[in-house]
């Protein structure tokens, strides 16, 4: 009797816990259906706008898509075959562009290059994507920015991963912890600002391939670069104003060599200019630099995408401008990606806000080198703001820089709420300036003009953030007694998970002799 | 025990089953896709190259050269300053494209450019030229062109005038003229709407000896 009463409480048991976990898991499968029928009940009340790519693109084939420098490839921007993008359930054009995975300089200017995938669309309320890879393993994913908190699902035997965006940004798919193919999805708003096509000052680009050479707005113009088009060519002004540049289109120079040190053709470039506007616009493969305002006076850069591959590639280059902002960015470089420099007249008033950045080569954030290239009495650089950047990768040199090549003052200066998600810096012959922040005074072969070395005084970092990666020091270091870097306030760092409450645990180089008033906090 | 047991199981069994049909009922997961009244598809127009913008098509422009020899070419030329890189000698090289141009300092007006001809000849007509390219844009320059036999007094040829330069007309101006000895030309600028300083890529003077 007692056997057979312990083999039924057993039985009772074993019965019991089958219908435990019979329960849960038709539980579990239910919310999981309940999940997606409540996105579905969200893609109903969203809105999306795919662009068809221009049907003249080449696809890119697997020859195309080998690491060789531009003399031995295609360089032309391309249909990307290998990775198919789905929004909602509908196809989304991918194009294939260049870059650059070299971390060092290159004398010949022929540094190997490679080719990533690039995707844009609009939406309103909820897109769910889908990025497939037929041909690649996928074991990891991760979805830039990480601020997002997006998690995307995998289905591995699809090579298919998805994640659902409520809100218009630009998100980076990157597999495997490998920057290789990482795939840049521009998702923005839908457009509700579009020019009015029949005034007669803008001028109307639509959907498809175009050679234009050369754009030269004239005063009072807008130039509107529709969804769906490519436009090979450049937007240059000269003495310009009241110009405005908008559209989701794409301006591609893939038809220009390399500048190789001579003739550059910058994609965007607005010199002695004032009240100028760029919006929104794509910029793929250019020959050398992206966007450049010389001399200029109250410019807006707004929503601007722009990925470089080959040498000098800066993305956004303010030299000697007066009252710019640059907001809601996403750039991409093979040098630095946002750079304030003195040419000719002095800088002041730069705010840089809500950007990406990605730097394959150099840094991420500079100030200089060239403070004074225009040799002036009295040289400033002043009140230049970086706020909420996030840095997806960084490989080269350091994040956070102001270089004083020259002897200008350079002066109020803000870095805060800056992520870094991915610290490589060092990587290359970027070893001679690993840090995450250098601040430094110096007499520089290749930048400096003039004789006399200058100052830094009054800067602010405040809530930098670095989530994985390298360890990287730092540096702060004048040039000489009379040349110091004074007044700077570090506060708030935080390195791999440990919060940095002094130069030495934050791994610094602090030159005492050529600083002043230097400080470093946890922060409130 | 036997029979409470036997009741929670019953339970457990019910819901289990009552759990079930519903999850049958829901049906099978489905790839979600949005309504199509809700998505909006920019259609690429059919085409296997790239197509021209009739907004940027450039009109056929043929130059009007001058008669004779540009004298320039065997001359010597200096100028009263240059910007960066761009000095005089540039504007008599014979080229007009990228950075082979003469620059004068930046915001000194007047800007002075002269040349010195081999020797003097008999001159008709003075081209001075930028780069053709379209990036170059449309700007205005002032200037008037002075003459001398001796490279001290020099006499006024043609006063201070706006020529506009259109790269569409091919980043030119022509200054045609009774023919006259001279061996030394100046330009002497005023204004240029499109830089801080005058710009030549080529000062042409022709005539003969």
């Amino acid at each position: 009797m007692k056997n057979k009463k312990r083999v039924w409480a057993v039985v009772q048991i074993v019965v019991g816990a089958v219908f435990v976990v019979g329960i849960l898991g038709t539980a579990a499968d239910i919310g999981f259906k309940k999940k997606e029928s409540a996105e579905e009940k969200m893609l109903k009340e969203s809105a999306l706008v795919l662009y068809e790519g221009p049907k003249s693109l080449k696809d890119a084939s697997e020859e195309d898509l080998k690491n060789t420098s531009e003399e031995g490839r295609d360089m032309a921007l391309m249909h990307c075959t290998d990775t198919k993008v789905r929004v909602n359930g509908y196809e989304c054009y991918v194009y294939d562009t260049n870059v650059n995975h070299t971390r060092q300089w290159v004398e010949n200017y022929l540094p190997p290059l490679s080719r990533t995938p690039v995707a844009y669309f609009d939406f309103e309320g909820a897109a769910k994507i889908e990025v497939e890879v037929p041909g690649r393993e996928i074991d990891s994913v991760k979805i830039s920015p990480l601020s997002s908190g997006i998690e995307a699902e995998i289905d591995k035997e699809a090579h298919t991963v998805s994640f659902l965006v409520t809100k218009p940004d630009n998100y980076t798919v990157t597999f495997n912890d490998a920057p290789e193919r990482a795939v840049h999805i521009f998702a923005g708003s839908i457009e509700t600002d579009k020019p009015d096509i029949d005034d007669e000052k803008v001028i109307y680009i639509g959907p498809g391939e175009w050679n234009i050479e050369s754009i030269v707005p004239e005063d009072g113009q807008t130039i509107y670069l529709a969804g769906g088009a490519v436009v090979h060519g450049v937007i240059n002004a000269n003495y310009g104003k009241d110009i405005t540049i908008t559209g989701r289109g794409i301006i591609d120079c893939s038809n220009l060599s390399g500048w190789k040190g001579k003739e550059a053709y910058i994609p965007l470039k607005f010199d002695h200019c004032s009240n100028i506007k760029i919006k929104d616009v794509i910029v793929l493969n250019p020959n050398a630099w992206v966007c450049q305002a010389f001399d200029s006076r109250g410019g807006e850069i707004d929503g601007v995408k722009i990925i470089s591959a080959r040498p000098n590639g800066d993305g956004i280059s303010l030299q000697s401008c007066k009252d710019y902002t640059v907001t809601n960015c996403f750039i991409r470089s093979w040098d630095d990606s946002l750079v304030v420099k003195n040419y000719d007249e002095n800088t002041e008033n730069i705010r840089f806000e809500n950007i990406q950045l990605w730097t394959d080569l150099a840094q991420s954030m500079e100030i200089g080198y060239e403070t004074n290239k225009g040799q002036k009495e009295n040289a400033e650089i002043r009140n230049v703001t970086f706020q909420n950047i996030t840095v997806l990768n960084n490989f080269h040199k350091p994040v956070i820089s102001i270089h004083n090549a020259d002897d200008a003052l350079v002066t109020e200066v803000l870095f805060e709420n800056i992520v870094v998600e991915n610290a490589q810096m060092g990587s290359g012959d970027g070893d001679e300036m690993p840090y995450l922040i250098d601040i430094h005074i110096a007499q520089n072969g290749n930048w400096s003009s003039t004789r006399e070395r200058g100052t830094i005084e009054d800067v602010v970092i405040n809530n930098v953030t670095v989530l994985s990666g390298k360890e990287s020091p730092s540096r702060i270091k004048g040039f000489d007694g009379e040349h110091k870097i004074k007044n700077v306030q570090i506060s708030n760092i935080e390195i791999l998970g440990k919060k940095i409450n002094s130069f030495e645990q934050g791994g610094f180089q602090l030159d005492e002799s050529t600083t002043e008033n230097i400080s470093i906090s946890e922060g409130e | 025990m036997k029979k409470g047991g036997i009741i929670a199981l019953t339970l457990m069994l019910v819901s289990w089953a009552v759990l079930f049909i519903y999850d049958m009922r829901i049906g099978e997961k489905e790839a979600v896709k949005m309504p199509e009244t809700n998505v909006t598809i920019v259609e690429a127009p059919e085409q296997s190259a790239p197509m021209e913008h009739e907004a940027f098509l450039k009109e056929e422009y043929i130059s009007q050269v001058p008669e004779g020899d540009n004298l320039a070419l065997e001359g010597k030329i200096e100028a009263s300053g240059f910007a960066d890189v761009y000095v005089p000698k540039k504007a008599i090289d014979g080229k007009t494209a990228g950075p082979s141009y003469w620059e004068g300092d930046g915001n000194s007006y007047p800007d002075i450019l002269t040349l010195e001809l081999a020797q003097t000849a008999g001159i008709h007509a003075v081209r001075v030229s930028l780069c053709p390219q379209k990036i170059w844009g449309k700007r205005t320059q002032e200037f008037a062109v002075r003459i001398s036999e001796d490279g001290i007094n020099y006499e006024e040829l043609i006063p201070l005038q706006a020529y506009d330069f259109d790269p569409d007309r091919g980043n030119e101006a022509i200054l045609n003229f009774e023919e006259t000895d001279a061996k030394y030309i100046e330009l002497e600028f005023t204004s240029n709407t499109g830089g801080a300083g005058a710009q030549v890529a080529e000062f042409e003077v022709y005539g003969s000896y």
